[in-house]
């Protein structure tokens, strides 16, 4: 009686492309099952004289543990996924399940109200087409001034009544007389003005922010943006303020960061807001003051992103577009 | 207002450097910038016509350095009188005073200093003749805009009031200009000699052959000054400074100093001075408490310092008592009126990076956050493969679809022609942008927009926020609709728990026949179908698709819907395959199977849609599939085949269906 020589060889070479459980114990029965060959071996030891049963035996033994061994070895690889397998290239792309892009302004305008919102502040939104009392008279634009010079406005009848708001701050005035105070609002969305060239478009994007309340301070408005400009640019900023003019604040900044080598850059406008803008909307200055800012969003995603022309932002060019994968 | 620095460094007896020095300013306020031509400009907010001079930037300088600056300038004293064959008439709600001076038998004259001729050219103040350059140095010395008339080409008396009739007046520079009655104008007795506050008339300006002068200096109100300029088109240097305001006071002064100038550039034989109105001037005060302005500011000053500061700042100083004193605005501050005004003063000087940074302001939420909405859209679409583009809302009337029910709005004075419209849909922009990126080389596009649509509707304009997308497919399918169909159901289902209805398109503007408009009760909510092949650039297979939905109608109120608690029993399916004529929906098949009464159905669903010569003309087969489960058995196979057989007994007697094998 022979014990073949190559039953581990078979063993390995038979289990070389097994990929699942079923297949396994085809293959695990056919060499250590009750109609092996190595079962039909054992079963014929006991025709064996004494001397040669027990060196057979031995030897039967020995390959039978071999065998289980091997077979032990590959259910766990089939078990857990490690299989061997060739002629597969994992460099190749993973399939593309077509995710989309968010405009970047829609991410910026989303992280900016995220990270107020996360400080007690509420979205409000106002409208773009807006009446003059609004947009000017109630922010304390006089009639025939020269701030109002400065906003370049689309009108939307010859008298004038109605324009395109050119900033978000018509918001302050709804938010205060619908909701009254103490009031804490952050107010995105689009304004507009009749100016259009390489850093300037008709249409742009401003945050606006208003707390209202008693004891709200110059100092707590400064400690507000600069925190926000810190975590918006996820680092140390260096930031300067500087007296600036906004009929509706008073005092009134303007918000500078130190940009590499930019140097000082503008990126927000604040201010206490105006005694007069409080009393338009009832209520009682000598009680309660409040602060405002407004946000250039625009601004804010050229500089965060590196964009060099504000105009690529609303070209509806997939090529540039597809870059702003939204994260989580 | 751009100034020498060599100029303004003597004026000021500053040390700084021209960096140190802009660096100064613009930490109080006047944004500097340095030019090539060693000058600063300063940018000088609408509110502070007073620093529109060298004695408005000594002041500040003064305030930063804690010590009086201004140098004292030398005036030739004079008699100011009234004379009605000199001055007749002003219009004292526009020019509360007007004063000129006339000077006889100039001769000698020669040209201002260089450095005062560089402080002109480095300002863009053109030269034009050593009487009206001098003129206009005063002017930047004092803010105080003045104007030269030859003597010998006007007619006294001098009057300022409103045309009452249009004419054609040739202004310096020699452009013709239309005024319009009630324009505020410089008459003399036969002509109009000058826009009031902004420019004069060519023919009575001063030339080579000028001997005898009349030097104007006035105060015109800002109000009066402002559109007058916009309306004529004509940005100059005196209405700038008119429209934001000049000192009231400084008339008298301003011609003095004019003469005393002129003394050291030429010989004249007299100068007699004339006035109408009054330096009108109402000083007001302002009560300051130094405590309130620490917890307004946060900054801790000293009444001391404050009054300090405000009396180099020109304000006077009363009634200082413990922590309060009383500040009396000077003539030139037009812009301060409430102690919020002083408290800026104050916080500009001692530098707004000396106020401490203090934690937030603690607060608790009170309103709702209609940012969700928007947000989860937004990345509903992402997930979905959809690309974001935003566009502006200007758009081409012609391009605009003829809406069925609205009016444009429409804008009065837009930056071009054809974007002079606001749009009532996000669809055709959006089609633009589809056009551009399919010649760009995207051949199958996702995009959605997010924005707002405008309308009027009699006097009344409205603002609407749209959610809008477009895909295309590669092929004709039939199955695109469907796609496009249940995209718009999945998105209706995360704004609304409402049940919609469906109808044929009524309005189609932007979509073929093969589209649907969509209903909340009798309120329209939104739109989706097949673009318009007119509306597209490319004509051959492209085969585009879009919707629109009109967020703003949705009722969007959190119903919770009623968790129903599942079966302990299985669920048993069944397909029934039947053939009606091609006029029965499967929406009316499936009501009539629901209404049925049928034990332990509990869903209908659809599996296919069949359509061929083989099963008959006009008509049509459906696939569909029956859901059956009880709360208290398990349902057996013949229970199940008795429900097919009563569902289809049901379908033949209603549709008169039969069974496709």
């Amino acid at each position: 009686m022979q014990i073949p020589k190559d039953l581990i060889e078979k063993a390995q070479s038979n289990l070389v492309g097994v990929k699942n459980a079923a297949e396994f114990y085809q293959v695990r029965s056919s060499f250590l099952g009750k109609n092996s060959q190595l079962a039909d071996l054992f079963n014929s030891i006991r025709n064996l004289p004494t001397e040669e049963k027990i060196r057979f035996a031995r030897d039967l033994n020995a390959i039978k543990a071999d065998l289980e061994a091997i077979f032990e070895n590959a259910f766990a690889s089939i078990s857990s996924g490690h299989q061997t397998h060739t002629n597969i290239d994992l460099t190749l792309p993973g399939i593309d399940h077509g995710l989309g892009t968010l405009h970047p302004i829609s991410i910026i305008t989303q992280k900016i109200a995220s990270y107020f919102e996360q400080h007690s502040y509420s979205v409000f939104f106002g409208n773009e087409i807006e009446s003059d009392f609004f947009n000017f008279e109630a922010l304390n634009f006089p009639a025939n001034h020269p701030a109002r010079q400065m906003h370049d406005t689309f009108y939307l009848d010859e008298k004038q009544n109605f324009l395109l708001r050119t900033h978000t701050s018509n918001t302050q005035i709804h938010a205060m007389m619908q909701y009254g105070v103490p009031l804490k609002i952050l107010s995105p969305g689009r304004v507009y003005r009749c100016d259009s060239d390489n850093t300037h478009l008709p249409m742009f994007t401003q945050a606006e922010g208003l707390v209202v309340d008693q004891a709200v301070s110059f100092g707590k408005l400064k400690g507000t943006l600069i925190n926000f400009l810190n975590h918006f640019f996820n680092q140390e900023m260096e930031v300067r303020f500087r007296p600036s003019f906004f009929p509706f604040t008073e005092p009134s900044a303007e918000v500078d960061i130190r940009f590499g080598k930019k140097g000082w850059l503008e990126v927000l406008g604040c201010g206490m807001v105006h005694p007069n803008v409080l009393k338009g909307c009832g209520v009682d200055s000598n009680k309660y003051s409040g602060f405002a800012f407004g946000m250039g969003i625009e601004r804010l995603a050229m500089l965060y992103y590196g964009v060099d022309d504000i105009r690529d932002f609303y070209g509806s060019n997939l090529e540039f577009l597809k870059q702003f994968k939204p994260s989580i | 207002m751009k100034i020498d620095y060599r100029y303004l460094k003597e004026f000021l007896h500053a040390k700084e450097s021209i960096q140190e020095l802009a660096d100064l300013m613009t930490s109080i306020g006047f944004e500097s910038e340095i030019h090539k031509d060693q000058s600063i400009h300063f940018d000088v907010t609408p509110n502070r016509g007073d620093f529109l001079s060298l004695n408005g930037i000594s002041r500040e300088y003064s305030a930063i350095k804690g010590k009086l600056s201004n140098p004292k300038l030398q005036i030739s004293k004079q008699t100011f009188r009234e004379n009605k064959q000199i001055i007749s008439a002003i219009d004292q709600a526009a020019c509360t005073h007007y004063c000129l001076g006339l000077v006889k038998n100039i001769r000698k004259v020669k040209q201002l200093t260089p450095k005062k001729r560089s402080l002109l050219t480095k300002a863009e103040i053109p030269l034009i003749h050593p009487l009206v350059d001098l003129a206009n140095y005063v002017m930047l010395e004092l803010g105080t805009p003045m104007h030269i008339f030859d003597l010998d080409q006007i007619t006294l008396p001098i009057s300022v009031g409103y045309l009452r009739k249009s004419q054609k007046v040739r202004v310096i520079g020699g452009e013709e200009k239309n005024l319009q009655t009630s324009t505020l104008a410089i008459k003399d007795a036969k002509k109009v000699v000058a826009l009031a506050g902004i420019i004069g008339e060519k023919e009575s300006s001063v030339s080579k052959k000028t001997i005898n002068i009349a030097i104007e200096s006035a105060y015109f109100k800002p109000d009066k000054i402002i559109n007058q300029s916009r309306l004529y088109g004509l940005a100059t240097e005196a209405g700038f400074r008119f429209e934001r305001g000049v000192n009231p006071t400084l008339q008298e002064f301003a011609i003095e100093r004019y003469l005393k100038l002129l003394s050291e550039i030429a010989t004249f034989d007299s100068t007699d001075c004339y006035k109408k109105g009054k330096a009108k001037f109402a000083a007001h005060s302002i009560k300051i408490d130094m405590q309130a302005f620490e917890r307004f500011s946060d900054v801790k000053l000293s009444r001391e310092k404050a009054t300090k500061i405000l009396r180099l700042l020109g304000f006077a100083i009363q009634k200082s008592i413990s922590n309060t004193f009383i500040a009396e605005v000077p003539a030139f501050r037009n812009d301060v009126t409430l102690k919020e005004d002083i408290y800026e003063e104050l916080l500009r000087i001692t530098g707004y990076n000396n106020v401490p940074i203090l934690d937030e302001h603690s607060f608790s939420p009170l309103l709702s956050s209609g940012s969700k909405l928007d947000d989860g859209l937004k990345r509903f679409m992402v997930g979905r493969g959809f690309n974001e583009l935003q566009n502006m809302p200007f758009i081409n009337a012609s391009y605009q679809q003829a809406d069925c029910k609205n009016q444009n709005v429409t804008i009065v004075n837009p930056l071009r022609e054809e974007e002079s419209i606001l749009r009532q849909s996000l669809l055709p922009q959006l089609i633009l942008n589809f056009s551009r990126n399919y010649r760009r080389g995207f051949q199958q596009q996702k995009i959605f927009e997010l924005g707002s649509g405008y309308i009027k509707k009699g006097d009344k304009y409205f603002q609407e926020k749209i959610f809008s997308g477009l895909i295309n497919f590669p092929s004709s399918a039939e199955q695109n609709i469907f796609t496009l169909k249940g995209l718009v159901c999945d998105i209706l289902s995360l704004i609304s728990t409402r049940k919609h209805s469906f109808k044929s398109i009524d309005c189609p503007d932007y979509f073929s026949n093969l589209g649907m408009d969509i209903f909340d009760g009798k309120k329209q909510i939104a739109s989706f179908g097949e673009i318009k092949s007119s509306l597209l650039r490319e004509k051959q297979n492209i085969y585009l698709f879009g919707f629109e939905i009109y967020l703003d109608r949705i009722d969007n109120s959190v119903q919770t819907k009623k968790l129903v608690k599942p079966s302990k029993f299985p669920f048993s399916t069944k397909d029934i395959n039947v053939i009606v004529d091609s006029k029965v929906t499967y929406e009316v098949l499936c009501n009539t199977i629901m209404l049925g009464n049928i034990k332990n159905l509990v869903e209908v669903s659809f599996v296919d849609r069949f359509i061929s010569e083989k099963i008959g003309k006009d008509k049509v087969s459906y696939t569909l599939r029956m859901k059956f489960q009880s709360n208290s058995y398990s349902l057996t196979d013949e229970e199940i085949q008795n429900n097919i057989v009563k569902i289809f007994s049901m379908l033949k007697h209603t549709f008169g269906a039969t069974l496709r094998q």
